[in-house]
Parts: C-alpha cells; sequence; structure tokens
C-alpha cells in the first residue's frame, strides 16, 4: 500500500497548483475543488479549537473565503494547504482574543462534540475539549497539527516559552484523565 | 500512561473531520469577483476588433453617401475598394475571434474576454452587414 501512496501524492500536487493558478485568476471551479480536498481538515482544527460545531462550521467559511480573498497575495513559499490552515487558526485564535477582551459572552461550548470516534479516541477528544483555553490551543497545535512553538507562539501572540508551558500542562493533565 | 503511550494516541486522532454540512453553498455566495489585471495581448486583439472597425467605417461612410451623386464608374469602383477593405477587417476580427474563444477555453470566467467576444461578433455583423449592402451596391452601378 505504500508503494501506490506516494505517485498519488506526486500527482496531486501539481494538479493543486493547477487548480490554485485557476482559482487565482477567479475560477470559482477550480476553488470549490480546493475546498474539497481541504475542508477536513481544516474543519477538524477549527472544531478541536472551538469544541462547537457551529463556530467551526463559521471559522471554516471564514478561512476559505479569506484564502479566495488573499489568493493574488499567495506566492507559494508554502503549500496551498499549509497556508490555508494557518488562516483558519488565526480566525479561531483572532476569536478567542476578541473574546476575551469581551468576557460578558463566553464561547458556548457543547458537551457532545466528537460522537463518531470509538473507543480510546472518544475519551481522548472528550479530554482535549475539556482542556482550559490556552493548553487546549496549544496542545491541539503542537501535539496533534505539528506546529512548532514559535510558530504558535506567533499565531497566539504569546511567548515560545508560554507556549512549551502550556504544552507541558496539557499532556499532564491529558495523561492523568485518561489514566483514571 | 508516558508522554510516549500519549503520543501515539494522538498520532491516530483523525487529520480530517468533515463538517455536518456542506459548507460550499454557503462560501461561494460570499465569493467576490478577483480583480485581474487586463493583460497587454488582450488590449491588442481590442485594439486590431477597434481598427477594424474604424477603417470599415471610414471606407464605408466615404462611398456610401456618394456614388450616386458621381458617375456609376466611380462609384462602382469606390464600393468595389471599400468591399476590399471590409473584407479584410473581416478576416483581422475573425481572427480575434478565434484567439478570444481559445483564450475563454482556459479563462472562462474572465468578464474582460466575454466583453471582448461580444462586441467582436457585432463587429463581425456590422461589417458583414456593409458588405452585403456595397455588393448590392456594385450590382445596381455596374
Amino acid at each position: 500500500m505504500e508503494a501506490t501512496a506516494e505517485p498519488v501524492r506526486d500527482i496531486a500536487i501539481p494538479l493543486e497548483a493547477g487548480l490554485v493558478a485557476r482559482a487565482r485568476k477567479g475560477d470559482t471551479r477550480a476553488f470549490e475543488r480546493l475546498y474539497r480536498s481541504h475542508v477536513g481538515r481544516i474543519h477538524a482544527v477549527c472544531l478541536r479549537l472551538t469544541r462547537n460545531h457551529a463556530q467551526a462550521e463559521e471559522f471554516t467559511q471564514e478561512a476559505f473565503i479569506k484564502a479566495w480573498m488573499s489568493l493574488p497575495r499567495f506566492r507559494g513559499d508554502s503549500g496551498f494547504g499549509t497556508w490555508l490552515h494557518r488562516i483558519a487558526v488565526n480566525c479561531a485564535l483572532a476569536h478567542f482574543r476578541s473574546a476575551s477582551r469581551a468576557p460578558e459572552a463566553p464561547a458556548h461550548v457543547e458537551e457532545e462534540v466528537f460522537t463518531e470516534e470509538p473507543g480510546t479516541m472518544l475519551d481522548l477528544e472528550s479530554a482535549i475539549a475539556q482542556l482550559p483555553d490556552g493548553a487546549r490551543e496549544v496542545f491541539v497545535l503542537h501535539d496533534v497539527e505539528g506546529y512548532k512553538h514559535e510558530e504558535i507562539a506567533e499565531l497566539a501572540g504569546i511567548a515560545p516559552g508560554t507556549s512549551k508551558a502550556q504544552l507541558h500542562r496539557a499532556r499532564q493533565l491529558l495523561r492523568t484523565r485518561l489514566t483514571t | 500512561m508516558n508522554d510516549k503511550e500519549l503520543a501515539e494516541i494522538v498520532g491516530r486522532l483523525p487529520k480530517s473531520i468533515e463538517p455536518r454540512r456542506d459548507l460550499w453553498p454557503g462560501i461561494e455566495a460570499r465569493l467576490t469577483p478577483v480583480e485581474r489585471p487586463t493583460p497587454r495581448w488582450l488590449n491588442g486583439l481590442a485594439a486590431a476588433v477597434l481598427v477594424a472597425a474604424c477603417t470599415a467605417g471610414v471606407f464605408f461612410g466615404m462611398n456610401r453617401g456618394g456614388p450616386l451623386n458621381t458617375s456609376f464608374t466611380t462609384a462602382s469602383t469606390a464600393a468595389a475598394n471599400s468591399n476590399l477593405v471590409i473584407a479584410q477587417n473581416i478576416k483581422v476580427v475573425n481572427n480575434a475571434i478565434g484567439r478570444i474563444r481559445q483564450a475563454l477555453r482556459t479563462d472562462p470566467t474572465s468578464g474582460a474576454l466575454q466583453d471582448l467576444l461580444y462586441r467582436a461578433y457585432m463587429e463581425r455583423d456590422r461589417l458583414t452587414v456593409q458588405k452585403t449592402e456595397l455588393t448590392l451596391l456594385r450590382s445596381y452601378t455596374s
């Protein structure tokens, strides 16, 4: 199975570059194909950051609309997916920052956001959802999505040291919750 | 549970979670048209259509009102000259139409190309009518 996976990726990258080029010229059909390829990944990070289906869908839509508007400035230094992912994370984190400035309107946290994952995965998703905001953001971005502390610090407007401390705290809380 | 075991189960989390509904219609409704600069070659095609229209217009205008007031021979020669110019301009416009349609295949949403194609078709129709009128004029005067 490994042998067949590689060529598919090789073909997918130039195909995506072609779609991006067409979308940059205003082709909405090409942009829809990019949406179909990436929506799951974008929605997943938004859902894990917000713990709320409606908000996750809102930020997913916002990310794609912002990406469309910013496409003329997309230079292709990183992959389209990476670039889009950062836009989505920025949308969600910007919301948290504005929400923290307006504490009278806390985000509604849904109790059972992750209901389709069996066993341990469901336990883990629930445990992540129950983490405090700062620890959850850093854990999702670092351990689930693979961001570096420096990148998280830049995105979340915190010091890299704070990011490391939040990750340590998140892991500790998760280990406790998953073993009890 | 240690860090390694935690990392193992975190690594098995799904990277992709589809939304409960299709978000595309909502996104598509909010996509504003992208402003694109007009390429130079497109300006060239527009100029070709315009020049074809103007030169044909000048020749046709010069000869349209005059033939009946001059001798039949002069009118007939003028009509023949105009017809030749118009035929050449129809070729120019046809060539432009071909290039615009080719460009539209790679950029089907381009408003500038669609406008130019529309103008080119209108111009070709106008030139064709002029050519027919001049042919009739020649047949009357010869």
